[in-house]
């Protein structure tokens, strides 16, 4: 397993190398000061209407110029989640995008549209909330201002099983 | 499409009771502003209401504060008939344009709309929605999920329907009842049992956390290695 890990990481670490080595041309990211957790706490219940603080979270961590890894955790009423987690891609006009299959032979196609002041998720067939939300969820249309932003170490969100498991999937083309 | 079996069905309909989902025939806005009906059914999320059939039960709402009453039903005036797309969208935007309903018991609620939907409606749409559950833990569990004991396969959906995915399940549970890792070499019956022990969720009712935790340790029962 260690040996496992430490292939991984060495593999990643060349990836970054090389994909940072093809994009300095360019020198900048978009995503460039965006680094960082943005969450808020709101009052929530459940069905029986036992009160609870809830959580909403994204963050944001690039790996080169072109891509980012990032996470989301929302909640939604009665105790409901959604959590999502992946490698994204920089796309042109202020957009990164995360594809992945979802179920019922649809694709996850997960928008983040980098706005003014403010991260705008978008799923617009609904396949990424089948797998990763619970009935009452959903991610198309949710917000995180920039103002939000705290710092994060990149070298702990690295040792996180999710980080771990999206590398993987990257390295693989998502599967 | 992942088809939901009578006695899975059966089991998962605990899931109306108003310490799980509830089971509201009338469209009524959750906690978090999103308009809901049925087990649970986002209508925000799935936008299907215009497809729903729902029915005309009364013909005006009572106020909200301020006095708001939104449009009444003032033609056709029949109940129990198929509502318009048009009275489905005038409940829809009274709901949603009074968010601070969400703070009420949603069984107190039917008098701010005027449709409802039948009892096979919302079972039909329960079904539909318990289908993409069944599918995401076939997803993580794969072709033996099929060989799991009723309960423990309705346990497993019982949190996909709530939390979506099995992410925040990858320490123990997850791999507990895939056998894998440390649980390599473990009988069933043992991590259907750890997998009781470890399968309670933060943010879920004490009752709906006890019934899952007792269908999975009726898995330990139900097998011999």
């Amino acid at each position: 397993m260690v040996t496992n890990l430490k292939y991984i990481k060495e593999t990643v670490a060349a990836v970054i190398i090389s994909v940072t080595a093809t994009c300095q041309a360019d020198g900048s990211s978009t995503l460039d000061g965006l680094q960082g957790v943005y969450k808020y706490t709101f009052p929530n219940a459940l069905m029986d209407n036992t009160k609870y603080t809830a959580e909403n979270r994204f963050l944001l961590m690039p790996i080169s110029p072109i891509a980012a890894y990032f996470e989301t955790h929302l909640e939604w009423a009665n105790g409901h989640s959604c959590d999502l987690s992946g490698i994204i891609d920089v796309q042109p006009q202020q957009v990164l995008t995360y594809s992945t299959p979802s179920i019922m032979d649809k694709t996850c196609t997960f928008d983040i549209t980098l706005g003014k002041d403010r991260f705008t998720f978008s799923d617009n067939n609904g396949a990424c909330r089948l797998i990763s939300c619970g009935n009452r969820g959903l991610l198309d249309g949710i917000e995180f201002e920039y103002s939000l932003r705290e710092q994060i170490t990149q070298d702990s969100i690295k040792q996180t099983p999710d980080y771990i498991r999206a590398i993987s999937e990257y390295e693989n083309g998502g599967d | 499409m992942s088809i939901i079996s009578p006695k899975l069905f059966q089991l998962l309909e605990t899931l109306k009771k108003p310490t799980s989902e509830n089971n509201i025939p009338y469209m009524y806005v959750d906690t978090v502003g999103k308009v809901t009906v049925g087990v649970g059914h986002n209508l925000d999320a799935h936008k299907d209401m215009l497809t729903l059939p729902f029915m005309v039960k009364r013909f005006s709402r009572y106020p909200v504060k301020g006095g708001d009453t939104g449009i009444a039903i003032n033609t056709n005036k029949i109940l129990g008939r198929a509502a318009t797309q048009d009275e489905i969208k005038n409940d829809y935007n009274f709901i949603k344009q009074h968010k601070g309903l969400g703070k009420y018991n949603p069984e107190n609620l039917s008098k701010y709309t005027t449709l409802e939907l039948p009892v096979a409606a919302i079972d039909s749409l329960f079904k539909k929605d318990l289908s993409i559950a069944l599918a995401m833990a076939k997803r993580e569990f794969g072709a033996p999920f099929d060989k799991y004991p009723i309960t423990c396969q309705a346990a497993l959906i019982d949190i996909a329907f709530n939390v979506g995915n099995f992410s925040s399940f990858r320490g123990t549970f997850v791999p507990a009842i895939k056998g894998t890792g440390v649980y390599s070499k473990m009988p069933m019956s043992e991590r259907w049992k750890i997998a009781s022990q470890n399968c309670r969720r933060g943010q879920v009712s004490a009752d709906r956390n006890r019934h899952v935790a007792q269908w999975l340790m009726e898995g330990t029962k139900a097998v011999t290695s």
